[in-house]
């Protein structure tokens, strides 16, 4: 092999590596300027950015849908207003505004807000523009993507933090954690890969 | 001051006094779906209630309710309850059960019902059983027939179908 010859390949190996410099680089695009949300309704401007304030249907601002204690859904729910779900649901959960769960939730939760109260249970995925509100008793089996959680909670599954997890003393996380900025109090049970970005 | 005296004289204030969302609604058994709410979108929706349900929205599927139903929105399915009432602006596009009252006023149903007794104030177009008694008011169209145990019929109302009345 002639020296023109390695010296070649030494340059194609340098700009190999320049290129996955590069790949590298581009992965390092702040985490959430990628994810877009899809609104459930049509009449929601979809070019709107995952985080913008979301915008609201005037009609049902402020209205509830509340799903009692003794009912089981076994559907998909969209919903402009808020939603109460003190029963069962089994399928995914669409609002526009907060979710307030005491029951049980089988499927994936979209909303401005999502709070779960003692007793909750949600299996599935939570994507919240907002924040991820867990009391204790409650537990998640999903991942949540949200702008601040509030984990006093179990939850298993990975988390997608924009600003700030506050993990309380009662809190336990099993997954994974890219988030802002965390807080964990003693006593917090982890089994994470914790990843900070700012 | 004993015990006793020192806990009656402590005047308890619930921490969730100033929580509106827990003021909202004290009934724990009411489902309430929003006028803005949809619920559909899998093959064998249901909604299973074991208390009453106010329905302002839209359902798709199958609606089971133990108590009292009372409709102001959208129904496509079978629509089974103890007592039931729709009313005006509300469409039900499938059957309707009811195991004592149904009062329907102002709707637009498409599909067979059956009632113990029923007051009927609509466009109906399906069969109609109230197996006691059966009131059809003046601006009533009913194109179907009508079995029942007894009937009153206002002027006005419109029918299209046979009609049997039999103790």
């Amino acid at each position: 092999m002639s020296e023109n010859n390695r010296n070649a390949q030494d340059l194609d190996e340098i700009l190999e590596k320049i290129e996955n410099i590069d790949e590298v680089k581009e992965v390092e695009v702040p985490l959430f300027e990628n994810i877009k949300f899809e609104s459930p309704f049509k009449n929601d401007d979809k070019s709107v950015s995952y985080f913008a304030t979301p915008t609201t249907i005037e009609e049902s601002d402020g209205e509830y849908t509340v799903i009692g204690s003794s009912t089981v859904i076994d559907s998909n729910i969209k919903c402009g207003g808020n939603i109460k779900v003190k029963g069962q649901v089994k399928g995914s959960v669409s609002v526009n505004g907060s979710a307030d769960i005491f029951g049980t939730i089988e499927g994936d939760i979209q909303a401005n807000e999502v709070t779960l109260e003692h007793g909750a249970k949600v299996l599935g995925n939570i994507i919240c523009k907002a924040d991820v509100n867990a009391l204790d008793d409650s537990k998640i089996v999903g991942n949540i993507v949200a702008k601040n959680a509030y984990i006093n909670s179990h939850v298993e599954g990975d988390l997608e933090i924009l600003n700030e997890v506050k993990i309380t003393s009662t809190g336990s996380i099993t997954g994974k954690i890219v988030t802002g900025s965390i807080s964990v109090a003693s006593g917090a049970v982890l089994n994470a890969i914790i990843s900070i970005r700012r | 001051m004993n015990e006793k005296e020192l806990f009656q004289s402590v005047n308890f204030e619930s921490p969730f006094q100033s929580d509106n969302r827990n003021k909202a609604n004290n009934d724990d058994e009411l489902t309430i779906i929003g006028s803005s709410t949809v619920i559909e979108g899998k093959q064998d929706s249901k909604i299973i209630c074991g208390g009453n349900i106010e329905i302002m929205g839209q359902v798709k599927g199958l609606v089971d309710v133990a108590g009292s139903a009372e409709i102001y929105g959208t129904i496509d399915g079978l629509v089974n309850a103890e007592q039931l009432t729709v009313e005006e602006g509300s469409k039900i596009n499938g059957d309707i059960n009811c195991r004592t009252t149904l009062s329907i006023n102002g709707a637009d149903i498409v599909g067979n019902i059956k009632a113990k007794n029923a007051y009927i104030n609509a466009s109906i177009k399906g069969n109609i059983e109230a197996t006691n008694d059966l009131k059809i008011a003046n601006s009533s169209v009913i194109e179907g027939n009508i079995a029942t145990g007894s009937i009153s019929i206002e002027s006005g109302a419109v029918l299209a179908g046979n009609l049997l009345v039999k103790k």
